[in-house]
């Protein structure tokens, strides 16, 4: 990822504001990799992400303003996530596709039910709060390696090489840390 | 809950966490790592090369157990000589500062992570000439060129304390052969005993053997896990003029012969 200065971001988000093309240009340029990164970890297309990401850029054009993004490598990571998740669920609806997307549904399926439970706002907040609290007592490293995985959609290869460790490392690290998450919402009363 | 349910869910763990990991995979290049991964791999086969000369080699490279993750495993280590900065080109001076505004300019939410420095280039001579490091040597490998890059590591006030040429060679033409060769050195500025390049895993170091060549260089061999690819893993380590070297062969059944050709060329140039 480029740039290192706060400011950078609040003139990208000021071309935004002032509804200037350039903008684009600007997160494409500072953001664009770190974007199509997340987009081909979970599609594993480089052609599906890059729509992905084009999609991304608008819907950050399309909604700032009137939002102001706090801090715009979360704002567009997220934005990101969600339509390359979208996107693979359409698309894959019958078939299996190439991405970690599938993989990585596997293996939350040891967390949850499977069920169609009806959580209301308010429990998915808890069990939201209740996750946190988890990653918390979680060392960095630890910590890490789940959010790489199951939020940036990284494959255990890439997680390996990330953290200098095999990749067998990284499979029984991330096996360790859903089976003690499992553990842990089950103490507090959340059946998934 | 359905598994959709739970990935969607985690989107909003806090956003502190998100960053945090980030940071890893924002500062360890794995943009332009990740086409490494499916070339490593090799097969080594020593033959005539070998000669039993019984010499003291200059720098010493020793392995230390430890664990990962409950497994054991090994760290290769070496007591390696640290040079002076004199002992390289002026261009390491704007290298220096570079790392010097990398930690000024750091925001830790936004910035990768302060200290390391790296620049790709078009060719090995190029990468050479750029670092002045007379030390740093490469045989003419007889493949294609692919990647070259040189990396630095420094503190808050600049000084590097390491400098690290990878270079990169790939033919796949009827078979596959990749090739990655490291070298690292230590400046004055490095403050531990020895350094730790890499870690083998239990099976990995079992394979481990040493061998000498006529220049007196004393060569760590050892067997990779084969690849997803079926590619074979080979890796080799030694010091020469104060730098250590790592050597990655990889290469499929029908390349077999070529890298034996390469492995022994690079035994016999160091």
């Amino acid at each position: 990822m480029k740039g290192s200065d706060f400011t950078e971001d609040l003139k990208i988000i000021e071309l935004y504001f002032e509804r200037n093309e350039k903008a684009i240009s600007a997160t494409d340029e500072k953001y664009g990799a770190y974007c199509m990164k997340i987009s081909q970890n979970i599609l594993g297309s480089t052609e599906d992400a890059e729509e992905c990401v084009n999609d991304t850029y608008l819907a950050a054009w399309n909604s700032i303003p009137p939002k102001i993004p706090k801090i715009l490598l979360l704002f567009l990571g997220k934005i990101t996530r969600n339509i390359s998740l979208n996107f693979y669920r359409k698309r894959h609806s019958e078939k299996r596709g190439g991405g970690e997307y599938e993989v990585v549904l596997d293996e939350i399926s040891e967390l949850v039910s499977g069920k169609e439970n009806v959580e209301k706002d308010f429990e998915r907040r808890e069990i939201l709060f209740a996750i946190n609290d988890f990653l918390k007592t979680l060392d960095d490293e630890k910590r890490n390696i789940f959010v790489c995985r199951y939020w940036y959609f990284y494959s255990a290869k890439d997680i390996a090489k990330l953290f200098g460790k095999k990749e067998s490392s990284v499979h029984s690290s991330l096996e360790r840390t859903r089976k003690k998450l499992g553990k842990y919402l089950s103490e507090r009363g959340f059946e998934l | 809950m359905k598994k959709e349910e739970f990935i969607d869910l985690l989107e909003d763990i806090d956003d502190e966490y998100i960053i945090r990991a980030q940071g890893e995979t924002g500062n360890k290049k794995i943009f332009a790592t990740k086409k490494w991964f499916a070339l490593v791999a090799a097969i080594i086969i020593i033959g005539a090369f070998a000669t039993v000369v019984a010499a003291k080699p200059e720098c010493r490279i020793f392995f230390e157990e430890t664990e990962l993750e409950g497994e054991k495993a090994y760290f290769v280590c070496s007591e390696l000589e640290k040079f002076s900065s004199g002992d390289f080109s002026e261009n390491i001076k704007a290298v220096e500062k570079e790392i010097a505004r990398q930690y000024r300019d750091y925001e830790p939410y936004m910035s990768s992570f302060p200290g390391h420095w790296y620049r790709h280039f078009s060719s090995a001579s190029e990468a050479k000439e750029f670092i002045g490091f007379e030390k740093f040597s490469v045989p003419e490998i007889g493949i294609p060129e692919r990647d070259f890059c040189i990396s630095a590591y420094g503190d808050p006030s600049g000084k590097i304390s390491h400098i690290r040429a990878e270079f990169f060679y790939l033919d796949t033409e009827d078979g596959y052969l990749g090739i990655q060769i490291f070298a690292d050195a230590l400046t004055e500025n490095f403050e531990e005993d020895f350094f730790q390049s890499d870690i083998l895993s239990e099976e990995e170091y079992r394979t481990v053997r040493e061998t000498l060549n006529r220049k007196k260089t004393k060569f760590y061999i050892f067997d990779g896990e084969i690849s997803q690819t079926g590619n074979r893993r080979t890796g080799i380590f030694f010091v020469k003029k104060g730098v250590l070297y790592y050597v990655n062969f990889a290469f499929s059944e029908e390349k077999t012969e070529k890298a034996e050709d390469i492995i022994q060329k690079v035994l016999n140039f160091y």
